[in-house]
């Protein structure tokens, strides 16, 4: 599963991992090496365990240390060690032995409870920024007993604990935190245990080659900021006033107070009441619109404005450099738009060739292409 | 959650787990209690109380403040206890003093892992005072205990597939982390090298101060303090001496000053090394409890057979050093008449007839007076020892308190004591008269265990005698207490005290009762050929003991093949437990109602009845029952119900159904088959 590549042909996995010590202050030499030390980290990871949307744990891919309280049972191991070396203390050894013991076991069983888990990447995540991009993985191990005490997560976005309790396994989501806009890698997953004890810690970096999208942060244009105060390009497409048209098909994201209820008793089937005045007038939003204004503000104003639009379900078209939207009003208009400003790239404005493709997930026929009338 | 398992009002279902740690804490702490000042075994059940009721309901944790004034006053008392007093003893106090006050300051799973840490810690520290087999079995238990605990600080979080983990679950897996550690401990045990301590041991215990004492003043001893402690136990090869001959030498008290008698250390010389073989009358192994003293104790006349030990030229067994750990060692006893008489040189005369001058003025008039009418030394010491006989002495263990002249009050006018004072007396008369004497420390007799064929010497078995110079016979023994209760030396110091209303140490709680024999006695005694071979097997155990053991088996080690010995060992201990925890994951698993079929039909296949191919079960009880008539019903209703389980019922098998049928297959009796004139008739 080497040849993974994304919507651009780079190829997957390409993130650093996190830093697993957050939190840690380093000063700038110290900061320096540990980047040194997390590329090079990252690039050995990229070859021992290269992405895969599933993966199973096993010896190439975890990795055990003890834990820190591990490590202060060790040193207290050894204490125990002299006390009874100059006590010449038959028992005294023995019980050091039997803690010795149990800690080495520990590290068997920390390994048999994280090996043969299988992860898999379920779902993916688009969110607005300052929220939580939640990514769907589930969850799956082969033997008997499960897999406890299981904690998995990106180190920014918190770890969440999970406990597999037999091999049926589930799906669990998996939060990280969307800051910009565009396309969000979390980079590698990490997975960790410190079953049965605590004092030793198994752990794995998965590349699951999770991605989200993270839409522009809607804002409100102000009066100042140019074009036609907010106003795009208006074209009348049908202009009969504010009169009934009729019933059509509900799609959704239709308002509910205008559901024809009374022929929904009868035909088991749901209309919306049609005014003309509601379709009449469709609105062009344009990055455009905004000359001289930085580029995510043009687009967290477009976001804004594609939001209002929705949410008043006047039916509206997004323009963005070559790309055409629309027009449209409903749920799935909304979807496509919002996915197009996330994933808008500066300087893919006239070169861009390919649009968002995003499998399954795609909505056919709400993007359509311009081609050479850019700019017209 | 990151407060562990103790924050119980958030997640309910981690209260069990305050209750485990609640137990470790009790079970680390009672082996102390006796070792410990009562204010601190009193503070630490109110500060358990305080931590116990503050999970069970809202009672209000003690601040900041109140913490800090109670560690500071804590800590006031502890130095007041122990000022001057750097010991073993003082040190667990304080590392006990020093877990108590953490009780109240653990608020995250940080606080949490030290405080199970110091728990191991504590917990180790008991056997600093005691390595006998129960010890160790109750640290065994008490370390399950306390993983356990640790078990329990693994977060839940969420559960996918199946019912939440229960308690039971851990601590299954604790048995199995312990049980798989227990090879893996044997080996160690047996390879990890053995050194020399590195350092000498700053620490002295306290424990000295209950056993012999290198300094008697009887007339300041109001009432002997004496326990029922072991001190050792001495096994014979061949047959076993009588008790008035166990005269076990400890410490020789040579030098007398203002009533109290003190051993002083020149006569501390090496033996001279037995160069001819010399006949041996007794050979015994002696495994002695630690002291933490360096003194071994031996009949008259040893000679070194086995064990690390040193012999003195007068016959005393010393040690390198503090006896801290038990050791076991061999000694023979050669045959009086293979003694050859040595002579006292001018500096070791002074020794023994030292005297201050001037006190006792009764006894020394008494003694030259008799010393007229006395031939030669010797008979002058057994007119004293028949003094002791015809006049009215009493032997007993609360005698009353000498002050001036202790020994004149003693001889003329209190006649009460126990064996210091008739000891002390004599030696002291002896000297009076210009003979070479010396008082002798040591115990006397002990208690035979016919279960293990060796006698176990107490506490309360503490004797003293006199040594009395005799030209041409060297040193002879004379032991007064046998002239006024001469049941102490043949029957031991129980009959010794019968009036005086039995030994002290017979009046606690866990004492022997007494003569009484019965089903206690039996079990007291067996437990204790237990706790021998303990010692003898596995305490003991040491440097020497290991080099001995590869000398034996296979040649002589080094440390470096010790060293690789030990991992290939722990490593292939190490491997067994991983092949036996992937095993347990992921062998196949049957179904537990074809199991339980499976072994009908072993059952019935003992019984000769093989299912032949193709053979349904129904054909097969059919043919069982016909074969074997009186279990046919019992037959028939195994099978009946086996068969209702695989094809009818969707339940699944319960456990108590799954043991009634077990129970049902394991009692089928199938011994006698019908007899058919023609053989099996065809079914």
């Amino acid at each position: 599963m080497n040849d993974l590549k994304d919507s651009w042909g780079h190829p997957m996995g390409a993130a650093a991992p996190r830093a697993p010590w957050p939190g840690t202050r380093p000063d700038r030499g110290l900061a320096r090496l540990r980047a040194v030390f997390e590329r090079r980290m990252a690039r050995w990871l990229d070859i021992r365990m290269p992405a895969a949307r599933e993966q199973t744990l096993n010896y190439r891919s975890i990795f055990i240390f003890p834990s820190r309280p591990g490590l202060v049972f060790l040193a207290m191991l050894g204490v125990l060690l002299l006390a009874a070396i100059n006590y010449q203390n038959s028992m005294l050894y023995a019980f050091t032995f039997l803690l010795g013991a149990v800690f080495a076991l520990s590290i068997l069983h920390c390994y048999r409870n994280l090996s043969g888990l299988t992860l898999a990447l379920a779902g993916t995540a688009e969110c607005f920024p300052g929220e939580r991009a939640v990514f769907r993985i589930r969850l799956r191990h082969c033997g008997r007993h499960g897999c406890q005490a299981l904690e998995l997560g990106w180190p920014e976005g918190g770890l969440v604990a999970v406990a597999l309790v037999d091999a049926t396994g589930g799906e669990m989501e998996v939060g990280y935190p969307a800051r910009r806009r565009g396309r969000l890698r979390p980079g590698r997953l990490l997975v960790q245990s410190s079953f049965p004890l605590g004092l030793i810690r198994a752990w794995s970096w998965l590349d699951l080659g999770a991605e989200g999208l993270v839409y522009p942060k809607p804002l409100a244009a102000p009066a100042t900021a140019g074009g036609d105060g907010g106003e795009g390009e208006r074209t009348m497409i049908r202009s009969d006033g504010e009169d009934y048209q009729g019933l059509r098909q509900f799609t959704p994201g239709d308002s509910l107070r205008r559901v024809a209820w009374k022929q929904f008793a009868q035909k088991d089937e749901l209309f919306v009441k049609d005014f003309s005045k509601e379709q009449g007038m469709s609105l062009w939003l344009d990055l455009r619109d905004y000359p001289g204004t930085d580029l995510e503000l043009r687009l967290s104003y477009l976001c804004h404005r594609v939001l209002d639009a929705a949410a008043r379900q006047q039916p509206f078209g997004l323009r963005l450099g070559t790309m055409d939207i629309g027009p449209g009003q409903d749920g799935a208009h909304r979807l496509a738009c919002l996915r197009a400003l996330g994933d808008y790239r500066s300087g893919h404005d006239e070169i861009r060739t390919k649009p968002l493709e995003r499998g399954s997930d795609r909505e056919p026929g709400q993007s359509r292409r311009r081609g050479g009338e850019a700019g017209s | 959650m990151s407060t562990g398992a103790l924050k119980v009002g958030n997640v309910p279902q981690e209260g069990g787990q305050a209750g485990w740690l609640m137990l470790a804490q009790a079970v680390v702490l009672l082996p102390h209690l006796g070792r410990l000042p009562l204010w601190l075994s009193l503070l630490a059940l109110v500060l358990a109380l305080w931590r116990w009721s503050s999970i069970r309901m809202p009672v209000r944790q003690p601040g900041a403040m109140v913490r800090g004034l109670l560690a500071i006053l804590a800590v006031a008392l502890f130095l007041a206890t122990y000022w001057g007093r750097f010991s073993i003893e003082a040190a667990v106090a304080f590392l006990a003093l020093t877990y108590v006050l953490k009780i109240l300051e653990i608020h995250g799973r940080r606080d949490l892992f030290l405080f199970m840490f110091l728990s191991f810690f504590l917990l180790a520290t008991a056997f600093l005072f005691d390595q006998s087999l129960w010890v160790f079995l109750y640290v065994v238990v008490s370390t399950t205990i306390c993983l356990r605990v640790l078990a329990g600080m693994q977060k839940a979080g969420i559960r996918l597939g199946g019912p939440p983990r229960s308690e039971r679950q851990l601590g299954r897996l604790v048995m199995v982390l312990m049980i798989q550690a227990m090879p893996l401990v044997a080996v160690t045990y047996l390879l990890f090298p053995r050194i020399a301590p590195l350092w000498s041991v700053p620490m002295k215990t306290e424990r000295a101060l209950t056993g012999l004492s290198d300094r008697v003043n009887p007339g300041e001893i109001a009432e002997l303090a004496q326990s029922a402690d072991r001190v050792f136990r001495a096994r014979f090869q061949g047959d076993r001496p009588p008790l008035d001959h166990l005269y076990w030498r400890g410490l020789i008290l040579d030098h007398y000053q203002g009533g109290e008698w003190r051993a002083t250390d020149s006569h501390e010389a090496q033996a001279p090394a037995q160069s001819q073989p010399v006949s041996l009358s007794h050979v015994y192994e002696i495994v002695q409890e630690p002291s933490g003293r360096p003194w071994g104790f031996a009949l008259e006349e040893p000679v070194w057979r086995a064990g690390d030990l040193r012999l003195t030229s007068d016959g005393l067994v010393r040690f390198r050093r503090d006896l801290l750990s038990p050791v076991a060692y061999v000694l023979g006893q050669v045959e009086s008449a293979a003694v050859p008489a040595r002579g006292l040189d001018f500096r070791e005369w002074r020794r023994y007839t030292q005297l201050p001058p001037g006190d006792n003025p009764a006894t020394r008039a008494w003694v030259a007076q008799l010393a007229q009418s006395a031939p030669d030394p010797i008979s002058l010491v057994e007119t004293i020892m028949r003094y002791f006989r015809e006049h009215p002495f009493f032997y007993t263990l609360r005698p009353p308190p000498l002050a001036q002249d202790p020994v004149d009050q003693f001889l003329f006018q209190t006649q009460r004591g126990f064996c210091a004072h008739y000891a002390s007396a004599l030696t002291f008369a002896a000297r009076a008269a210009g003979i070479p004497a010396r008082m002798i420390l040591g115990y006397q007799g002990g208690e035979w265990n016919p279960e293990g064929e060796y006698f176990m010497i107490h506490q309360y078995d503490a004797h003293a005698w006199t040594e009395v110079w005799v030209q041409g016979r060297g040193w002879v023994r004379f032991d007064p207490t046998a002239m006024v209760a001469p049941e102490r030396i043949t029957q031991g110091i129980r009959a010794a005290l019968r009036d005086e209303g039995g030994l002290p140490a017979d009046q606690g709680l866990f004492a022997r009762g007494g003569d009484g024999a019965g089903i206690f006695e039996w079990v007291r005694l067996h437990l204790d050929v237990l706790n021998f071979h303990w010692q003898r097997w596995v305490v003991q155990y040491d440097e020497a003991a290991q080099m001995g053991l590869f000398r034996r088996w296979y040649r002589n080690v080094d440390l470096q093949t010790l060293g690789l010995w030990l991992l290939a060992a722990g490593l292939a201990a190490m491997a067994a437990a991983l092949v036996w925890l992937l095993w347990s994951e992921y062998r196949p698993q049957r179904d537990p109602i074809l199991r339980l079929y499976g072994r009908f039909e072993r059952r019935l296949a003992r019984a000769g009845i093989q299912r032949q191919p193709g053979e349904t079960p129904r054909r097969l009880a059919e043919r069982a029952a016909h074969r074997y008539p009186g279990a046919g019903p019992a037959i028939q209703e195994v099978h009946q119900a086996l068969e209702r389980l695989l094809y009818q019922d969707q339940t699944g098998l319960s456990p108590k159904q799954a043991r009634y049928l077990r129970g049902r297959i394991r009692a089928l009796r199938l011994g006698r088959a019908a007899q058919y004139p023609h053989g099996q008739p065809g079914l």
